[in-house]
Parts: structure tokens; C-alpha cells; sequence
């Protein structure tokens, strides 16, 4: 680095008082507007890149049904606070559920039996997505699965109907969702993962890949439902095929929802991603497919809206139950323990896309809270309002209905 | 068998490469404290699999290698993450942007902030994590002693100064911050698609924010180019393919004001080898301009 020759823009702005001209809203027929000639042949005016082609269409052709989203309650946010759910030291489990059983029945306006029935038949197969991403710091809450199972098995569903669900076994196990503490319940994740070998730490293959070149966990998605988009999946490339199963432009959707699963709660947590979010619509969006991670450049956030385009979700998604009762506002979408904080609330929608916003819309505000940077740019929310085009939910603030308790 | 030779070789080369460069704290750092598992090493686009979504921040930076290192004691664990970067300023960069509300503990030799969660330590052109998932207050001093051990055998560099060019009237403490490329800008303001200001991962800019007690609080970044001729063509881009949420009120031969979608305005600069840009002020500059 050269020696400091930067000064600040005031001092930049010192001139000669006859030579100057002065831009102000007052002055504005002396602006010159537009690129100066000189500069013309030089500057060029890039192309916004195209937007890689998906088939979207597909989804979109199939009639919805009275289950497709935005579901019973379109645009209805209920959020509920209790300051004493949740400490760094201990969680009451008690209260944790009188929370959630409050927010049903806000969310409704009914008791917990009437609600039940307006979401479940007693012969449903209820999947409930967790996210275990920072198990322990910031993944979702065992005591409050504990609750949504409680209440799906008081209103007659049987114990093995219900499967908690993640894209990845291991970190399912991480999170402590574990056959040992949910005794009766399914608990699959949609894939395996070598950790040890993507890390590096081992050169033997064979827990995730066999013989013939295809990943272990391939057989668990189905070919025939796919999201595809126009962009590649690296090939010739261990450690991606480890993680995502598949390269090639198939994202394909796990059969535990294509063949088993009648309904769908998604119980994401209350965290960012960079400057975005990473909520209930990514919980899905980046969970429920394989081959990922292809998609975060080109797409990044319109996935979390497509994928749960697809009838697969769209009509099977019951509820959206948003763990805010620790959270993290800057580090995400992996832990960082500099960022996670006590927040001792619950959000409870069928409509994820108004969740969404309104989860949206309270990060910006603890970022701002906590002295981190934050652009509010909307698109970084464009993703939500292109939903509220597909009908698919609602993003528009002033049709949202947010009510806390 | 001449490929195995090959990869054998390639990862001695990797192990002393290792080795030459700076030491981890072995098994008994402190009595009991014992290592787990082999060194990690990452270069490039191998970081990738480690880091779960951020690792564009750390390439964008100028991420050289990292080592990871685990450590065991009885049910207790800890995790060295050690980030070689491509100079002190990208460091520096790195831990603005990871450190958060800065509270650094005084018994570790450079700058630092810590908590019982994790140390985040820069030295030279060092970033350095020190992770205990148990967040356990008793296990502050055996983190520090892991700090300290490891700082040890980190080479010595010359200071930072970049962020001495930021003016320190009104500055809000801070509130300082490096961006090299995109990724780093993300969080502060959207000029437009890609490199915009063309940083290209080389050129830092330096942000920080300020108190004005007529316009508010606003942001100022400075870039100062290589040459004027980069600064003009980065200059010219960034006009040429403004976001469109921007709209462009005034304009003169090395300057423009705009006003945001939050009917916030921002004033550009081109001066020599610099552009120098103010966002997220309140009221629209009234600018004298150099003709």
C-alpha cells in the first residue's frame, strides 16, 4: 500500500469558487446527465446475465388442491414471545409448549383438536423438517418436536406415522434426533455424507460410494421428480458428489416425500444467511432436493421459492413453525456462538412466504440492533413477492397479518 | 503406481510444507489436553468443504490455507482454525467482517475478541479461530492458552495502516470495515450485479460509518485504485451498470449523486487513483463541484 494519499470526500470537494458548479436539487438545470460522450466508447453496459431456465412450468401445471399453499391461513403470522422459555443454562420444556399449543390455536382460532383437524386426517404420514445445522447452538429444538408430536399423537396419529426428516443423517444424529430420544418416531435423513472424507482425513470412499461410481444414498431420491435447472453440477468432483449425491443439472426430490410423507411440518430456525435469511423457505428449498449447491450462485433464492413450487411440497405442507427461541443474527447459516442470542420466541404460519417475511423483516432490525451491517436492498426479499406472483403465498407487508402474543 | 508415487508426494510436499510454516500446539499444551485427529490443511477451492457457506468471503479475500486442528480432554473439545491469507490487510479484512462487537481479552497479544464460545484473533496475515462448542466460562483459560501457544510461532508483520486513511472526525467507532470484491460489499449496499467497483479480489476498500449531526449517520468507502486509469474505468462501470433501484439525480464529469429505494441519497467521487462514495445519507448533498 502506497502512502496515505486518501482524503476524505469534504476535502475532495474543495474548489475554486469560479470554477465550480454546484448540483443541488435548485441547481438541477445545470446537471449533466447521461454518460458523457467521452466516455462512451469505453464504458460498456454489461448484460444482466440470463437467469438459468428451470422447470418450473412442470409444477406450475398441476392443479392445486384445497392442501396447496399458502395453505388455510395466506399472509397469517402468529408470533409468540415467552421471556421465560429458554435460558443459556436450561430450556423449560413446559413452557416451550404451552407456546406452541398457544400458536396453533392463534394461528387457527380454534382448540388444538379442531386445529389438528383442519390440518391432518388420523392416517396421515406427518414428516416434520428440523434443521440440525449448529446442533446444540442453533438447530431446532428438541423440546419443541417434542411438543408437535405430543399434540399430532393426542389427536390420533400413530407414533410411527411421524418421521423427523433432514436432508442429512448424520447431522440429524449430531442434533441429537435420535431414535433413543424419540422412541417410536421414524428418523431418516434423505442422504448420507462422508465427513471424514470430504474433509480430507480419509482416502477410502467407500462409506458413500460404491463400485459402480454412484453415490450410497442415490436410491433414495426419485428420478422421476425432479427440480431442474440449467446449470451444472460439477463433475469429476469427489467431495461434491459426496454432499450432494448427484452432479448434472437434476435436483432430485427425496422419495421419503415423493412416496411416504402426507404432510409436511417444517420447523426451521430463526437465523440469516449472509444478508438474507435462512428460514422456513430454505429449510425446504436447499432440503428437500439433492445437488444443490450448483444452484446458490446462479439462483440462490428463487430455489426456495420454485422447489416449494413443486406439488410435492406445495401440496403437502402443513404448517410452518419458525424456532426462534435461540437465534442468530450474523454468521449464519452455519453456528457462530459470537452471534446467537436468547430470543424466546415461536412463529407459526401455513403460509411460508409471509413468514418469511415478517422473519425477514425482524433480522433486519436485530441486525440493526446489534451494530451489524445490513443491506436492506429488496432483493434480497425479491424471492418472496415472485411466491405472491405464483400464488403461493404472501410477501406484500400490508397484506401480511402479524399478530403477536 | 507413477500416480500414487505422484500423490504420495504431493502430500509429504503438503505435511513438511506444513511443518516449515508455523506449529500447532502439540498433545499436553496444557496437562491432559491431548490433539484429535490429524492436521487439516485446505488450499483454494478446497475450503469449500470445510466451511458450510462463507467460504467465497475468505477466496474474495485472498485465502491462502487453513489448518484445523482438534483438541481433546476427557468430554471437552476444542477446535484451531488457523487461515493464512495473502497479506496482513486481508486478514485484517477477514476478522472485521467475523468478529462482530469486539471484546478482546487482554492476556492474548493481538488483536482479538473473545468469548467463551469462540477466540477470533488476527496477527499479520493470520485469522485464527479458536472454537469450544460446550461455550463452557471454565474453559476460557485453556482457549487462551491455546491462543497464546499458537501465536507463539506466528511470524511477525508489518502493521496495517489502510484503515488510518479513513477520516477520524465524526468516525463511529467500530463501525470499520475492508471489502475486496462482492461478497464483502453485500452487506453494506447493492451498486449493481458482480464486481461492480471492480475490486477483482486485489484492490481493498475501506468503509466505515460516521455521525452527522445534520444528515444522519451515513456510510463512507474509499477505494483507492492502482492507478487513475483503473480508478476510471471502475469508475465507468460502476455508472454504466448501476443497480436499477438507483436512480441517478445529478451527474458531472467525475461524480453522481443518487437516491436509493429507501429515498436515501449517495454521492460518488472519482479523484485521481480514488473513488470515494457516501451512502444512506438523509438529505441530499448539496456538492460544489470542481469544474
Amino acid at each position: 500500500m502506497e502512502k496515505q494519499t486518501y482524503q476524505s470526500m469534504n476535502n475532495s470537494f474543495k474548489v475554486n469558487r469560479r470554477n465550480f458548479l454546484k448540483v443541488s436539487s435548485a441547481a438541477s438545470a445545470g446537471l449533466i446527465l447521461g454518460t458523457p460522450t467521452l466516455w462512451a466508447q469505453d464504458a460498456q453496459k454489461q448484460d444482466k446475465p440470463e437467469r438459468p431456465k428451470t422447470n418450473l412450468e412442470d409444477a406450475l401445471k398441476v392443479p392445486k388442491t384445497k392442501y396447496s399453499l399458502p395453505g388455510a391461513f395466506p399472509g397469517k403470522v402468529v408470533e409468540i414471545h415467552n421471556s421465560g422459555a429458554m435460558s443459556e443454562e436450561k430450556i423449560d420444556a413446559e413452557i416451550v409448549k404451552q407456546m406452541f399449543q398457544s400458536g396453533i390455536q392463534k394461528l387457527t382460532d380454534q382448540n388444538l383438536k379442531k386445529s389438528f383437524k383442519l390440518f391432518f386426517k388420523k392416517d396421515d404420514i406427518v414428516g416434520i423438517k428440523v434443521n440440525p445445522v449448529g446442533p446444540g447452538l442453533i438447530s431446532t429444538r428438541l423440546e419443541l418436536v417434542d411438543a408437535i408430536i405430543d399434540w399430532l399423537v393426542e389427536n390420533g396419529i400413530k407414533k410411527g406415522n411421524i418421521i423427523i426428516w433432514d436432508r442429512f443423517d448424520y447431522m440429524l444424529t449430531d442434533a441429537g434426533f435420535t431414535t433413543e430420544r424419540f422412541p417410536g418416531i421414524g428418523i431418516e435423513g434423505l442422504q448420507t455424507m462422508d465427513e471424514t472424507a470430504a474433509e480430507g482425513k480419509a482416502e477410502d470412499d467407500s462409506h458413500w460410494l460404491k463400485p459402480d461410481g454412484t453415490h450410497v444414498s442415490a436410491e433414495n431420491f426419485d428420478m422421476d421428480v425432479y427440480y431442474w435447472a440449467d446449470v451444472e453440477g460439477p463433475k469429476d468432483d469427489k467431495p461434491y458428489l459426496n454432499q450432494h449425491v448427484f452432479n448434472g443439472k437434476y435436483s432430485y426430490f427425496g422419495k421419503l416425500l415423493t412416496k411416504k410423507l402426507t404432510k409436511i411440518i417444517n420447523v426451521p430456525v430463526f437465523k440469516n444467511t449472509g444478508n438474507g435469511i435462512s428460514m422456513a423457505t430454505k429449510n425446504l428449498g436447499y432440503g428437500a432436493v439433492c445437488n444443490t449447491n450448483r444452484l446458490h450462485r446462479p439462483l440462490f433464492f428463487d430455489v426456495c421459492t420454485e422447489v416449494l413450487a413443486f406439488p410435492v411440497i406445495r401440496d403437502k405442507l402443513a404448517l410452518n413453525i419458525t424456532d426462534g427461541l435461540r437465534a442468530q443474527y450474523d454468521g449464519g447459516p452455519s453456528q457462530n456462538a459470537n452471534f446467537a442470542y436468547i430470543y424466546n420466541t415461536q412463529f407459526f404460519a401455513t403460509d411460508p412466504f409471509a413468514l418469511d417475511m415478517v422473519c425477514h423483516n425482524l433480522m433486519v432490525q436485530k441486525r440493526k440492533e446489534m451494530n451489524v451491517n445490513v443491506n436492506e436492498h429488496p432483493r434480497f426479499t425479491e424471492y418472496l413477492r415472485y411466491a405472491e406472483r405464483l400464488g403461493l403465498g404472501i410477501a406484500n407487508p400490508k397484506k401480511i397479518s402479524h399478530i403477536r402474543a | 503406481m507413477k500416480k500414487k508415487a505422484l500423490l504420495l508426494s504431493f502430500v509429504l510436499c503438503l505435511s513438511l510444507d506444513c511443518k516449515a510454516g508455523i506449529i500447532l500446539p502439540d498433545d499436553n499444551f496444557v496437562p491432559g489436553w491431548t490433539t484429535s485427529g490429524k492436521t487439516l490443511r485446505f488450499v483454494g477451492t478446497d475450503l469449500f468443504n470445510y466451511i458450510n457457506g462463507g467460504a467465497e468471503l475468505f477466496r474474495e479475500f485472498g485465502f491462502k490455507e487453513l489448518l484445523v486442528q482438534g483438541y481433546r480432554h476427557k468430554d471437552n473439545e476444542m477446535v484451531l482454525e488457523v487461515y493464512q491469507m495473502d497479506s496482513p490487510e486481508a486478514a485484517l479484512g477477514i476478522y472485521l467482517m467475523k468478529c462482530g462487537n469486539e471484546t478482546p481479552i487482554e492476556k492474548i497479544t493481538a488483536r482479538n475478541s473473545a468469548n467463551k464460545y469462540q477466540f477470533t484473533i488476527v496477527i499479520g496475515s493470520y485469522f485464527i479461530q479458536v472454537n469450544s462448542y460446550a461455550g463452557d466460562e471454565k474453559l476460557i483459560p485453556i482457549m487462551t492458552i491455546l491462543a497464546q501457544q499458537t501465536l507463539k510461532f506466528i511470524p511477525k508483520e508489518r502493521p496495517v495502516k489502510l484503515l488510518d486513511n479513513l477520516p477520524k472526525e465524526n468516525l463511529i467507532p467500530g463501525s470499520e470495515l475492508i471489502v475486496r470484491g462482492p461478497y464483502g460489499l453485500q452487506p453494506i449496499y447493492t451498486f449493481g450485479e458482480g464486481d461492480i467497483l471492480q475490486l477483482k479480489s486485489e484492490i481493498f476498500g475501506i468503509v466505515s460509518d460516521y455521525k452527522d449531526t445534520n444528515l444522519g449517520n451515513y456510510t463512507l468507502i474509499i477505494i483507492n485504485y492502482k492507478n487513475s486509469e483503473d480508478a476510471l474505468l471502475a469508475y465507468r462501470n460502476l455508472l454504466m451498470n448501476l443497480d436499477p433501484y438507483l436512480e441517478v439525480l445529478g451527474q458531472w464529469e467525475h461524480g453522481f449523486i443518487v437516491k436509493d429505494f429507501q429515498k436515501k441519497f449517495g454521492l460518488v467521487n472519482l479523484n485521481d487513483n480514488f473513488i470515494n462514495i457516501k451512502i444512506k445519507l438523509s438529505e441530499k448533498p448539496a456538492v460544489i463541484i470542481d469544474k
